[in-house]
């Protein structure tokens, strides 16, 4: 066993081009699998944990219909129940952000002093809006940490003053970083009184409101409710629409999953054409040495001896270049999760499988001519030129 | 030692059958120095394939110290070629990849013999063809006499019952054919049987006996 792996190693030395042409094959059948699978199940967590950030007891309530009002008095009716622990009304709009010379725009969201404790998030520093910043529409504000990154470039910011649609307000509080991820960030945010927001946004109606259902099993139920009380509240089901983020959660897993699956046949296209590539070079070099099979036959080998010489330096090759393979798809997803900035690690499940399926392709390719050669009789093989 | 009785074999080559070898009845005793000899394509090549168990053939029997080889399965015929038969070819027929040492090493490896008696026969072999000095050089860094003095530690390394040489001088000059020539004949007086194929008269003259091989026809000469 020491003597035939000793003597795979000198084999495999011996030509180094087509020793590293067959690793090529399995190297790049690997790392295809590895780095895509892997990145695509890096961007499905990805995806996944952000919306689950933004609180999976989150119901969204849009009303549709410019010519009907919903009062948040009405629907409060049904909040602080069973089902639902709160409801809130908010108003998202767009202002013109001044900062020194140059203006952007900026979204924002005016909101109840319950909005935190329904959109389950907190200040890191300083206070939320309180019902008195609402009730006298003062010019507070509470900041997400990309706000604070990018104007600031501190989170020292309280007591900071901010001019959106020339008004100036107070920073009053820091929120808490919800996580960012490539397809958007929740820290990007300025929350403003309700009543302050709407002066703002020149506007009395308010259309959006979110809901905390009274835990994640109650969700589903929640959002009858709540389908029943805007159907008596306005007698019309399609003037408004109720979203739970598990619906939008269930969507992006099969947005997610599609995108996974469709990777996942890309990298077993390229593994097909490693293996094609092994399976070449296999039969190329086998029928390469059908002389030195025959000289080894001639001064004693058993067919068994060539079939087990051919099996472990088949087995050696294919191992080694399944390992680098691996090291490679290793560097590059970490290179990858750097420049993107995503969260992707090595799929170890799906390295060893790229790694079986290359062991066994080598493996039976390289088995495959060398139990021909064996066959033949010694004489033949050592006139085979 | 060698005995073969009414032994045929026949090649079919397009619509022509070839006879290589018809009715040959031959036999060599222990420590005999034998050449067979004849042109190419008389069918001698093929003889010395099948007394060295490369080939089978086709009719007739052939006993090797008293076995039947014609009865054998395939993988008796490699264990009788790495216990009894010596090869010694034209074109060496050395692993490039490999060291002399593991060139003469390797068909012990066939064997179950341990490492360590391995070492000592591969280095006692060596010796005996003069080059354990080069054993860890190989072929491309061996002249062709030196190669073929590694074939025939290689050969000899198994103890065999007969080394066969096939033209072992053919891609030698004269001087280190001369040299591989003496170094086989030194052997065979230490007490191997040797049977030399060739084509040249001069070699054959230098074996105690002759076997003319004609159109797959043999027939004896008496040493003169």
């Amino acid at each position: 066993m020491r003597a035939a792996l000793k003597m795979a190693f000198v084999n495999i030395l011996f030509n180094k081009m087509r020793s590293f042409l067959t690793m090529l094959g399995i190297i790049i059948g690997v790392v295809a699998v590895v780095m895509l699978v892997s990145i695509g199940q890096g961007a499905s967590t990805t995806i996944t944990s952000s919306i689950q950030n933004m609180g999976a007891e989150l119901l969204t309530i849009n009303v549709t219909d410019e010519d009907v009002t919903v009062d948040i008095e009405d629907l409060e009716a049904y909040a602080n129940t069973e089902l639902i622990s709160g409801i809130t009304p908010i108003l998202s709009t767009s202002v013109t952000m001044k900062t020194g010379t140059s203006t952007t725009s900026q979204s924002v969201i005016g909101v109840y002093e319950n909005y935190a404790e329904i959109y389950g998030t907190d200040v890191q520093s300083g206070r939320f809006i309180k019902e008195s910043d609402v009730e006298y529409r003062t010019s507070v504000c509470v900041i997400g940490t990309d706000v604070a990154g990018e104007l600031f470039e501190s989170y020292d910011v309280i007591g900071e003053e901010i001019t959106l649609n020339d008004t100036v307000f107070t920073v009053v509080g820091l929120l808490k970083s919800s996580g960012s991820s490539s397809y958007g960030s929740g820290d990007d945010v300025i929350l403003l009184p309700l009543s302050t927001a709407m002066r703002l946004a020149d506007t009395t109606e308010i259309t959006q409101f979110y809901a905390s259902a009274n835990g994640t099993d109650n969700v589903e139920r929640a959002e009858s409710l709540l389908n029943v009380a805007l159907y008596q509240l306005t007698r019309d089901e399609d003037a408004y629409s109720v979203y739970n983020q598990s619906a939008v959660l269930e969507t992006m897993d099969s947005v997610t999953n599609t995108v996974s699956l469709m990777l996942g046949g890309i990298a077993g296209i390229s593994l097909l054409v490693g293996g094609i590539g092994i399976m070449n070079i296999m039969l190329v070099t086998v029928t390469e040495r059908t002389r030195e099979i025959g000289i080894r036959k001639a001064i004693g080998a058993k067919r068994r001896h060539i079939l087990f010489q051919f099996l472990v330096e088949a087995c050696v090759l294919s191992l080694l270049g399944g390992i680098l393979g691996i090291g490679l798809s290793m560097i590059g997803i970490e290179t990858y999760a750097l420049i993107a900035g995503m969260n992707a690690s090595i799929s170890w499940e799906v390295a060893l499988l790229a790694l079986g399926v290359c062991v066994i392709l080598g493996v039976a390719f390289g088995i495959y001519p060398a139990n021909k050669a064996s066959k033949l009789l010694p004489i033949d093989a050592l006139r085979y030129v | 030692m060698i005995e073969m009785q009414n032994v045929c074999k026949y090649y079919r080559l397009g619509d022509e059958v070839v006879k290589a070898m018809d009715d040959v009845t031959l036999s060599v005793e222990k420590n005999e120095y034998v050449a067979i000899i004849g042109p190419s394509g008389s069918g001698k090549s093929t003889l010395m394939h099948t007394i060295g168990c490369l080939d089978m053939a086709d009719k007739g029997r052939y006993l090797l110290n008293g076995l039947d080889v014609t009865l054998c399965t395939e993988n008796e015929l490699a264990t009788i070629r790495a216990e009894m038969i010596g090869f010694v070819f034209q074109q060496f027929y050395l692993l490039p990849q490999m060291s002399a040492f593991e060139n003469v090493e390797m068909p012990l490896l066939y064997k179950k013999v341990s490492s360590r008696e391995r070492k000592k026969r591969v280095i006692e072999a060596l010796k005996r063809v003069g080059l354990a000095d080069r054993m860890h050089h190989r072929p491309d860094q061996l002249s062709g006499g030196q190669q073929q003095r590694v074939a025939i530690a290689r050969a000899l390394v198994v103890n065999p019952s007969v080394i066969l040489a096939d033209e072992p001088t053919g891609n030698l000059d004269s001087s280190s054919g001369e040299e591989i020539m003496r170094l086989l004949e030194e052997l065979h007086s230490q007490g191997n049987t040797l049977l030399i194929i060739t084509h040249s008269e001069r070699i054959a003259q230098r074996a105690d006996r002759r076997i003319r091989v004609h159109d797959g026809h043999v027939s004896e000469e008496a040493d003169l």
